[in-house]
């Protein structure tokens, strides 16, 4: 059993109640909703004549279903129109605050989260969305839940939940150049596996982790759901005080709230269920093969020769290489492709454009007159700051098209979707069977530079080499 | 209060394969819904055209079955409840599994549907069985722990406290919640950070 972590401290803050059986209910800080997962929850509220209990701790956005090439409503899916409708409705009634998409704070959840200072350290937080495991690189205890939950925290603002164990996972050194955050949690995922953090919560540590800025550590919290961790988190510092010193909902008193943040830190004798230690030095720009966030190998390898050399059952793997067009032993890097996308929860704020940008500027690479190249910022903020210092000239000059936030062709609930056995490389999170939107399309995860890489050679490529880093 | 789910025999349909995604199960365009009503008719839609009619889904011989039996790590991915919804919509009341991500757990069990583990060599033994007897009625007892089908018998793994709350029909944990909004308002006001 883990003791004096900051996931032991925070849950023993926000216990309302001792189930017995290692269950409990667990009050909620904030509570995030969006389009998809809320509708149901409102219904049900209203069916058993419930109000929210505290409004103010509620937030909701649209960014799911929102179009990406126009802002014109309604939009011309009626189905999306219907939920966007409904949402807006529904947060009216109940008097909660919404980010709609005529608002400049509007944009992917787990984006405006962090950028308005909703999220703090010390926190509970949930979202009906996986990736709300986001969130914990504040510190916060961050989770995804599914809509009768949603409900549950509207009518509570409480749910009940058992407690994990936790493991840290440790990763010191200086990064490889050429190596972003992506590349970090890809090469953990692939060493723990898609349900190595089933049961647990992810405490990432180590100078590596503590040297990256906070959007570095957002994408590497919110692909602990991927590793099968329902949250994951970073211990607070003062980079993380930094980024939210002045944030529109950061705490009036910062100082106290700084006092109490520091508190929570995991204390240096504090005990974990599990410890791994990853050395920095042997992690290399990453990319998936297949259809789960553990098919990962670094871009110079070879696609696994067998399921044992893969670590899977035989069965998943024949299917993920069937499914990808795939031979066992082919080389991952020159395999064509047909779409890049930067955006999603996981890479689409500023600094992901901004040094993608730099590289695109400083090589005049253009992109590959095959491809069709997408760049989806994350928010409306993050679209702003790009325009104001020129960087979406330059994605535009380089062919790129630049586009409204939303979460787009991360799971293709609008129009931006893959067509037929498409090849996407994609900066996203999830390379599932079907995920881009087209039921045979496949998707490459890696990091934005690598999209852009491979965006401009037409095939996929090692940033290293393109961009000569 | 919601049902009581205690004792159930039904038929078995086995979904073999690891780390079976939310995606797969419900697929993102059919999330485009105000209510979970039709998602019954859209499990595994994508997957089971793949298939081309040959999906465990299509086959007649399941056309009645209530138990799901599936591998590791089941429901992995996106929290979407439209997958667990889309399940028992279709039919099933209950899961076998040797694993289940915990999002997709929780949420089948707020449906009322519970998901059951056993152990890997358990789980292939039954999917082998059912796959060769598709007639053979699974007998499950939440209260004994207990699966039989035919001669084998098999004790699965589930916490105390959902049990009792299978069993006394308390599985919707919201008026359990609810009656604590004291314990829940105390909380609130002692939480430092939302009064900094």
């Amino acid at each position: 059993m883990s003791k004096n972590t900051l996931y032991d401290k925070v849950f023993k803050n926000h216990i309302i109640k001792d189930l017995g059986d290692n269950q409990y209910q667990l009050f909620i800080g904030l509570h995030l909703l969006h389009e998809v997962t809320s509708p149901q929850a409102f219904a049900a509220l209203k069916e058993q004549n419930l109000k929210v209990l505290y409004p103010e701790l509620n937030f909701a956005t649209v960014d799911h279903i929102i179009p990406t090439d126009t802002t014109a409503r309604p939009y011309l899916d009626i189905l999306a129109e219907n939920m966007a409708e409904r949402l807006a409705k529904n947060v009216k009634e109940h008097n909660i605050k919404f980010f709609s998409q005529e608002n400049k704070e509007n944009g992917i959840v787990h984006v405006i989260g962090p950028e308005l200072g909703l999220t703090k350290p010390g926190m509970t937080i949930c979202c009906g969305d996986s990736h709300t495991s986001t969130h914990g690189a504040f510190g916060a205890i961050a989770f995804g839940i599914g809509t009768s939950q949603v409900r549950d925290v509207l009518a509570t603002q409480s749910i009940v939940i058992n407690k994990l164990k936790v493991r840290k996972i440790e990763v010191n050194g200086k990064l490889n150049p050429g190596v972003f955050a992506k590349d970090i949690i890809l090469h953990i995922i692939n060493i723990l596996g898609a349900k190595g953090g089933v049961g647990y919560a992810y405490e990432y540590s180590g100078t590596s982790i503590e040297n990256l800025n906070m959007e570095e550590r957002l994408t590497i919290c919110n692909m602990s759901i991927e590793g099968g961790a329902r949250c994951g988190y970073i211990n607070p510092d003062q980079t993380t005080y930094d980024y939210l010193k002045n944030k529109k909902y950061a705490p009036k008193d910062f100082e106290s709230a700084v006092n109490y943040w520091n508190g929570l830190v995991s204390d240096s004798n504090a005990e974990y269920d599990d410890i791994i230690t990853i050395n920095a030095f042997d992690i290399k720009p990453m990319i998936t093969w297949g259809v789960g966030l553990d098919q990962s190998i670094a871009i110079d390898q070879e696609i696994p020769s067998s399921y044992l050399k893969a670590n899977m059952n035989e069965q998943n793997y024949n299917d993920a290489l069937s499914y990808m067009q795939f031979k066992p032993g082919d080389k991952i890097k020159d395999k064509k492709i047909d779409v890049a996308f930067i955006g999603s929860c996981t890479n689409a704020r500023y600094s992901d454009f901004k040094l993608v940008a730099n590289y695109i500027k400083e090589s005049k690479l253009k992109v590959d007159k095959n491809i069709k190249a997408i760049v989806v910022p994350g928010s409306y903020a993050v679209k702003s700051q790009l325009e104001a210092e020129g960087i979406d000239q330059i994605f535009i000059a380089a062919g790129f098209e630049f586009r409204e936030p939303g979460c787009s062709m991360c799971l293709a609930m609008n129009p931006d979707k893959l067509v037929a056995d498409q090849v996407c490389a994609s900066s996203s999170n999830r390379n599932y069977k079907g995920r881009q939107g087209s039921a045979t399309g496949r998707t490459l995860i890696m990091s934005p530079l690598m999209v852009a890489a491979s965006a401009v050679t037409g095939k996929v490529s090692d940033p290293r080499e393109v961009f000569s880093i | 209060m919601s049902a009581k789910i205690n004792k159930f025999i039904g038929l078995g349909l086995v979904i073999k394969g690891e780390d079976i995604d939310t995606d797969q199960i419900m697929p993102a365009k059919f999330l485009k819904c105000l209510d979970f009503e039709d998602l019954g008719r859209y499990i595994f839609f994508d997957i089971k055209k793949q298939f081309k009619g040959t999906h465990p889904l299509d086959n007649p011989k399941y056309n009645d079955a209530e138990i799901l039996i599936v591998n590791s790590n089941f429901g992995c991915g996106s929290s979407r409840e439209h997958a667990p919804q889309g399940l028992k919509r279709y039919g099933f009341k209950f899961i076998i599994g040797e694993s289940f991500s915990e999002i997709f757990y929780k949420n089948s069990h707020s449906i009322g549907m519970p998901c059951l583990i056993l152990n890997k060599d358990q789980i292939l033994k039954i999917q082998d069985y059912i796959q060769k007897n598709p007639n053979s009625k699974i007998e499950i007892s939440i209260e004994k722990t207990s699966i039989k089908i035919d001669k084998m018998s098999f004790n699965f793994i589930i916490d105390k406290t959902s049990k009792l709350q299978f069993i006394n029909g308390d599985w919707d944990l919201l008026k359990n919640l609810y009656s604590n909004l004291k314990g829940i308002e105390k909380k609130r006001l002692e939480l430092e950070y939302l009064h900094f």
